[in-house]
């Protein structure tokens, strides 16, 4: 199930937010868990067995930690291994195995086929996150199975984020109230993501998902370029569009979420990207692996390997493949030459900063979205020679952009933070909650529904009875 | 949050996300629910089981397909996409020029691909269809019937004027060519597309928000069919021409926009054509009889919708006429009706399936 579509919407929230709403308080947890559970097993049938035993199994080495405190360094690295383990099955058997085989050139074994869990990289770092908190003594052991079952699978945020840490929620876990307040505030949040999602993502996509899908050798410099920037606004609105939808639906039900995005195409260098994109992943990065690993606390070559391998694992974790290693090394490479100096240059012009951080990330898009790293450089190699790459009809763009395409890209390229940067705050305080931002999120809202309701239409050209 | 501002966007939430179900049944009997999709709505599931891993996504189908208000939002979707921003809510309907639709599903033939000339036949498909055209031709021949095999082209062919210009446009087809092949191979194969063209300034030929041939564009087809087998016929301009309001078509259909935007089409007919009704013989399978036709013999049309609308043209003319759809024919039915001719019928889009001609008119 996921928040764009119409049985979520119009059904599984209503639903849920009602009886939420008029259920006591003490049973609230576990209705709202077992609504997570019923919204997580809508996609995964049988898989939802899984995260529920990760639940249960984590929830135990927490109350092993904390009872066995002199053993706790050992439960820890067990219950890390045990929650990798799941991960590196599901989600990199296959990859690994494909590996071993390129590399003895033979098929020592068959390559699985084993279906990804959805949301596995995203419940399992919480997972990770919440024993991880427990043996630091950020927190402590959960004693009830509900809550600790509730935080993991909380159905706002399963499947795409934000990667909540435990000591950020676990209070509200116990301890919250819905009020009208709240549930104004959140909804209009969902609205905004809502939008983000089905009116510019999805539009965007439809574009960029047709000229990635087309023969390389067809493609021209122009249309590669078209292809990367739709994809570059695509991917962001799409995903801080979720983000927004889960802040929203957990303020809702009186969670306060952390935010994951902060305009970070308005950043002027890759490690200011790295701090407005995605930032739950970022934290727990930087909190799980590259302060454990020593940071920037041990001389610059340890803090650049460091650096190396944090990125290393972000790209791995977004997937098994490697387009997506090579895209995390990339702006890794990038973070560290920015440390090396290049910071110091770009600070001297905004200006170019800005197209400095748009250019390196516009790139990197283009070997995250494309499927082999063959087509990938192929692709780039168009974009940055023009020159070699003029064949083709530019005017053939149309036939997969047409001017709702260009309306959405340039309200994608206004609504990145330019409007939000650019607007006086006066102007900017004048508008949130008022009267006129309150029409144009009804619109918004009725936008989208009828955008979604326009995808379940299906015609046939003949009859199909 | 001001109180009020907090108690509007609650409001907003139970009307929009929490009522829609509810008002809908209120106003259920105000609210348009037809069914424009040319297909069965999905049915409730019933939980098994043995079968719950496939529950959600039948549910969510189900409830897809009866979603409160759904034909008004689709409409108003579609409405948004084409008259604020000249865009098609559907990847399968081409904007036209003048309000024209075309037909840009890659999954039904492809008529973009053959307006674009970048499908072309290779030599072992061409000789193939030869083949397999000779091949009928003759069996027909040694039944006493003679063939004629018809390719109506795509609108997008005959009316590239109002094609966008994005799309461009190749003189040849793949179709024309093939055309070409089977007539240097003596098989009686008519190029209609020359006829139509010819006609075009004269007579709509075809449906502006529909990918068929109108009546007028079918006689035209008719009529060049029987005076390839040396029937005389009557011209466009010595009949009475009536026209009557259409609404939509089935591009327009895939827009939902038949009732909104699309609802001043025009459907053409000739007063002196036949207007009987026909005995159904079987599921698709019709008979006409015409006492007053001026060729007593019997034709048989094996075709695709294009079929329907050459229907008037042959009853005027012939005594006997039997029409069936590909999708229902059998060689029984052939062999039932007995008749003198025989006009195979493939739009051009769809072309390629001639290949498989032979199998299907023989088959038992």
């Amino acid at each position: 199930m996921v928040f764009s579509s119409s049985i979520f919407l119009w059904l599984f929230l209503p639903v849920v937010f009602v009886l939420n709403y008029f259920i006591q308080p003490k049973y609230s947890n576990a209705f709202l868990l077992l609504a997570s559970l019923v919204f997580y097993a809508w996609g995964e049938p049988y898989l939802v067995f899984l995260m529920m035993i990760s639940i249960v199994v984590n929830w135990i080495v927490g109350k092993g930690i904390e009872r066995y405190r002199s053993f706790g360094r050992v439960i820890l690295i067990a219950g890390v291994i045990f929650n990798l383990s799941i991960l590196g099955y599901y989600k990199y058997a296959a990859f690994g195995v494909s590996i071993v085989n390129s590399v003895l050139g033979k098929e020592v074994m068959p390559v699985p086929d084993i279906a990804l869990p959805i949301g596995i990289s995203f419940f399992t770092f919480q997972a990770i996150s919440y024993i991880a908190d427990v043996y630091k003594g950020e927190t402590g052991a959960q004693a009830r199975l509900i809550n600790v079952a509730l935080y993991i699978s909380f159905f706002p945020q399963l499947i795409a984020g934000p990667i909540v840490k435990y000591r950020d929620i676990n209070r509200q876990i116990e301890n919250r109230r819905m009020t009208s307040e709240g549930i104004a505030i959140g909804f209009r949040r969902f609205i905004y993501g809502l939008a983000k999602k089905v009116l510019l993502s999805n539009v965007l996509g439809k574009t960029a998902d047709t000229l990635f899908a087309m023969d390389m050798g067809t493609i021209n410099s122009k249309m590669a370029w078209c292809a990367s920037l739709l994809y570059t606004f695509q991917i962001y609105y799409d995903f801080s569009g979720y983000s927004d939808m889960a802040i929203g639906l957990g303020k809702m039900f009186g969670f306060d979420i952390p935010e994951n995005f902060n305009y970070p195409y308005l950043a002027k260098t890759v490690g200011e990207f790295w701090r407005k994109w995605h930032i739950s992943l970022g934290s727990w990065f930087r909190e799980y692996v590259y302060i454990p690993l020593g940071g920037n606390r041990k001389g610059s070559i340890r803090t650049y390997i460091n650096l190396g391998i944090v990125f290393f694992l972000t790209g791995l974790w977004h997937g098994a493949n490697y387009t997506f290693i090579i895209w995390g090394l990339y702006h890794g490479f990038f973070s560290i030459i920015e440390r090396k100096g290049l910071q110091k240059i770009l600070d001297k012009s905004k200006v170019i900063s800005h197209v400095y951080l748009l250019f390196v990330v516009n790139l990197g898009w283009v070997i995250f979205r494309i499927d082999n790293l063959k087509d990938g450089l192929f692709f780039i190699r168009k974009m940055l020679m023009p020159w070699m790459y003029t064949g083709g009809e530019y005017a053939s763009l149309w036939k997969y952009a047409n001017g709702m395409t260009i309306f959405v890209l340039c309200c994608s390229v206004l609504g990145m933070g330019v409007i939000q940067k650019y607007m006086p705050e006066k102007i900017r305080k004048a508008w949130k909650f008022s009267l006129p931002e309150f029409v144009y999120c009804s619109l918004l809202l009725l936008a989208c529904i009828a955008a979604m309701a326009g995808n379940t239409y299906n015609p046939f050209i003949y009859f199909n009875f | 949050m001001l109180k009020r501002m907090q108690k509007m966007y609650l409001a907003l939430f139970i009307i929009l996300i929490c009522l829609p179900r509810f008002l809908c049944l209120i106003f259920e009997k105000y609210i348009d629910s037809a069914n424009y999709e040319n297909r069965i709505p999905a049915e409730k599931p019933a939980f098994h089981i043995d079968t719950f891993k496939d529950y959600p996504s039948e549910y969510e189908a189900y409830f897809n397909d009866n979603l409160p208000f759904r034909n008004v939002l689709i409409s108003l979707n579609s409405w948004v996409n084409y008259c604020v921003f000249k865009s098609s809510s559907s990847e399968r309907v081409i904007l036209g020029k003048n309000k024209w639709l075309f037909y840009g599903d890659t999954n039904d033939g492809n008529s973009i691909a053959d307006y674009e000339g970048t499908n072309a036949f290779s030599d072992e498909e061409i000789q193939a269809m030869k083949d397999v055209c000779r091949s009928t031709q003759n069996r027909l021949e040694e039944m006493g019937i003679q063939l004629a095999i018809v390719i109506p082209p795509n609108k997008e062919r005959v009316y590239s004027e109002y094609m966008p210009d994005c799309y461009t446009f190749k003189e040849s087809s793949r179709t024309d060519l093939m055309i070409e092949e089977l007539k240097n191979e003596d098989i009686h194969v008519i190029d209609l597309k020359n006829d139509l063209l010819n006609r075009k300034s004269d007579y709509p030929l075809y449906y502006p928000y529909d990918t068929h041939w109108n009546q007028l564009g079918a006689y035209v087809g008719a009529c060049s069919i029987l005076n390839s087998w040396g029937y005389p016929t009557e011209d466009l301009s010595e009949l009475t021409i009536l026209s009557a309001a259409k609404r939509g078509g089935d591009l327009a259909n895939m827009l939902n926009l038949s009732n909104l935007v699309f609802d001043d089409g025009a459907e053409y007919s000739i007063q002196e054509s036949y207007s009987g009704d026909g005995t159904q013989l079987s599921d698709g399978f019709l008979y006409f009889k015409n006492p007053d036709a001026p060729i007593a013999k019997t034709v048989f049309l094996l075709g695709d919708s294009f079929r329907e609308a050459m229907k008037p043209a042959l009853c005027k003319y012939f005594s006997d006429v039997y029409i069936v759809p590909r999708g229902s024919y059998t060689y029984t039915m052939l062999e039932q009706a007995g008749p003198d001719y025989m006009i195979v019928e493939y739009v051009e889009r769809c072309s390629d399936a001639l290949i498989g001609m032979e199998s299907i008119v023989f088959e038992k």
